[in-house]
């Protein structure tokens, strides 16, 4: 069970790495993440979104283009307040790990790449990175961050994450196709 | 005082069918208020629950006058908003709170916040 569990993570690095952007999950290491680490991955990975729709909302001149992002803005951020909730009810530390770090390194190059663009250009590379983000996002939450959870309240939480970032994935997926045009 | 009593007679001779009659319109009115009150107690009260980012049960059927309750169950905002211009708007649901309409034609409606995926319709009968 453990050697498939392994090739499944390998799998899924394999894959997110040969998109736009990887999820660095499963990269670092194939050993399960911590309470503490995924709790530390999940706010960190919400937070990035934040940063990155705050870009948006100072640059874009799209009116969808910034309804979209502060709907972004709003509901990451109402996840990271019930993971922080959460986390100090049970009295856990999140803990700083590889992959919150590799996340945090690799938002630095995305929010460099936004700043670099203006008027459609940028749209496009904000909504193009969203849909990529929440894919990835989705892909980690679902195959790493939830199995390896074992409080039962964090394991609901990222549960109840999913058809979330499910939605914002359509959304930004719509806006997608209407920049297009 | 023959006289006396014989009008006195007839007064209560006149006096009963008029009581008789009193008591029994005055259940009557008491029915028919019960009857309008009974109607009005008849529609119903339904609950659409705001969870893991849909409308739930996502199609409703309803009677003109039922009370449709949406609770916000989920993790983040929400709102509940009618397609048809103003018809119904909640404004923002945080989650926890709840909003009440009185149906009284059908209706197809939307989460602003979440206009892509979230979607419901109430159906009247």
């Amino acid at each position: 069970m453990k050697i498939i569990n392994s090739l499944t993570k390998s799998a899924i690095c394999l894959i997110l790495s040969t998109g736009l952007l990887s999820f660095p999950v499963s990269a670092q290491k194939s050993q399960k993440l911590t309470d503490p680490e995924i709790a530390s991955v999940a706010v960190t990975a919400n937070q990035i979104d934040i940063d990155y729709a705050k870009i948006a909302i100072k640059k874009s001149k799209n009116a969808q283009v910034v309804e979209f992002a502060k709907t972004m803005e709003k509901d990451h951020g109402a996840v990271i307040d019930k993971a922080v909730a959460l986390v100090t009810k049970l009295g856990v530390t999140p803990k700083d790990n590889a992959t919150s770090q590799s996340l945090n390194a690799q938002a630095v190059k995305t929010r460099k790449m936004l700043n670099s663009k203006s008027g459609k250009a940028f749209d496009k590379a904000y909504v193009d990175n969203e849909v990529a983000y929440h894919t990835a996002v989705i892909g980690a939450v679902e195959t790493v961050l939830i199995p390896d959870a074992t409080n039962k309240e964090l394991h609901d939480l990222l549960v109840s994450a999913v058809p979330l970032f499910k939605a914002h994935l359509e959304h930004a997926k719509m806006l997608q196709k209407s920049l297009e045009k | 005082m023959k006289i006396l009593v014989a009008v006195l007679g007839i007064r209560v001779c006149l006096l009963f069918p008029i009581l008789f009659l009193f008591s029994c319109s005055s259940p009557n009115k008491k029915s028919t208020a019960n009857q309008t009150e009974m109607k009005e107690n008849i529609h119903k009260v339904d609950t659409v629950t705001i969870n893991l980012m849909k409308f739930n049960p996502e199609v409703l059927d309803v009677t003109k006058g039922d009370t449709v309750i949406w609770i916000n169950k989920g993790l983040v905002a929400h709102t509940v908003k009618s397609y048809q211009p103003d018809k119904f708007y909640s404004d923002t649901l945080q989650p926890g709170q709840m909003w009440k309409w009185v149906m009284t034609d059908s209706a197809a409606y939307y989460c602003t916040i979440h206009p892509v995926t979230m979607i419901g319709k109430l159906l009247l009968k």
